[in-house]
């Protein structure tokens, strides 16, 4: 499935908390503690499960300014690296599908 | 085997732990082991049984290999082995068990016991340096030498009493903040360790400079600082999710700031300037 229709969230082995607008972050798996910058931490806050890439894509580029395929790209491609980091991981479908 | 007659009852933090223990010799041990930090028998948050087995060895010992713990938690139920001790604690229905060798110490499982009773009772295990100055606490965080022990060193120097120099618990009392001193040595045997508690006046990020200095501390990176600090609980989710609440709130009840200090105890006449300044 192509991921602009897929559904970022919350990998269930890290635990997030938006402190003053950044995300910190403790992996349990590896037991490391990140914090993401400012747009790292508002696309961690987007990918609940519940948006799709395309979705938070557009809400990034409408809040930032930036033209929709830049957004989408770099969206894509920091959405990819919070997942291969297992801070994140795909979902099919949104949360909200789900009984 | 002589069966020690009534459990230890060891309270850190105002947080008890009843261990009864079935080798007379070994409660004498850790009776005065942890003479400072007993209480008179009352209704524990934790009871355990501590059973000695000569002999007993649950990590072969490796000549040069760092100390080793190992802890998993399932189902509600935390598992701990070390070398020479092996057991398990369910903190929900407040029991557990040890299994040690004649030589094995409680220590390490106790601090794992606690750095997450902690979490439980609002209050954080810490690595980090405790000092009273005029009856305030002040915590000292940073990562493996940054510089807690000297920092802790020097205070004493300066006229402050240190209560730990790595490891403390900060609880909460109604709105208050409380600095705790707790008995643990860890491999630094010869450490300062204190039984004193006071209201916790401010927190610094310790960072080693040529002159003294203290500056603001953006909140996320000290809730990140803190929880690095927060040993034996980054293994699983939900703790991770209530250390970080936990240092969030700490973070926000006192702004946190990073300490720039040199090796002299006049970094303390800057923290008083600050403390001063505060309402």
């Amino acid at each position: 499935m192509e991921l602009l229709q897929r559904y970022p969230e919350p990998h269930p082995q890290t635990a997030g908390r938006l402190i003053d607008g950044e995300a910190v972050l403790i992996l349990a798996e590896s037991a490391e503690i990140d914090v993401l910058n400012a747009v790292g931490s508002r696309i961690f806050e987007l990918a609940d499960g519940s948006r799709s890439t395309a979705e938070i894509a557009a809400q990034l580029a409408a809040e930032y300014d930036v033209p929709a395929a830049q957004a989408t790209t770099d969206t894509i491609q920091f959405l990819s690296e919070l997942v291969a980091q297992r801070i994140l991981v795909w979902r099919d479908t949104p949360v909200s599908d789900h009984v | 085997m002589a069966v020690a007659d009534t459990p230890l009852y060891i309270a850190i933090a105002d947080l008890v732990t009843a261990v009864s223990v079935d080798d007379a010799a070994v409660a004498d041990r850790l009776r005065r082991r942890y003479a400072d930090f007993l209480c008179a028998p009352t209704t524990p948050h934790v009871a355990v049984n501590l059973t000695v087995v000569p002999g007993a060895s649950f990590i072969p010992l490796r000549p040069g290999a760092s100390w080793e713990v190992r802890v998993a938690t399932a189902d509600g139920v935390t598992q701990f082995v070390s070398y020479l001790e092996q057991g398990w604690f369910d903190l929900t229905a407040g029991v557990g068990q040890l299994t040690l060798a004649p030589h094995g110490e409680i220590e390490n499982y106790l601090r794992v016991l606690y750095a997450r009773l902690c979490l439980r009772h609002d209050a954080l295990l810490l690595h980090a340096a405790g000092v009273l100055r005029n009856g305030e606490g002040y915590l000292f965080f940073g990562p493996s030498g940054a510089g807690k022990s000297t920092v802790a060193r020097l205070s004493a120097e300066a006229g402050a009493l240190p209560v730990s120099d790595d490891i403390v618990i900060v609880r909460r009392r109604g709105e208050e903040l409380l600095l705790c001193g707790v008995p643990f040595l860890g491999e630094l045997t010869h450490a300062v360790r204190r039984n004193a508690q006071a209201p916790l006046r401010a927190i610094f990020s310790l960072q080693q400079a040529t002159r003294h200095a203290v500056r603001p501390l953006p909140r996320p990176l000290a809730v990140a600082g803190l929880a690095a600090a927060a040993p034996f609980v980054h293994d699983d989710p939900a703790l991770g999710a209530a250390l970080l609440r936990a240092c969030a709130r700490l973070a926000t009840q006192l702004p946190p700031r990073t300490l720039y200090f040199a090796r002299n105890p006049a970094f303390w006449e800057v923290i008083d300037g600050v403390v001063a300044a505060l309402p």
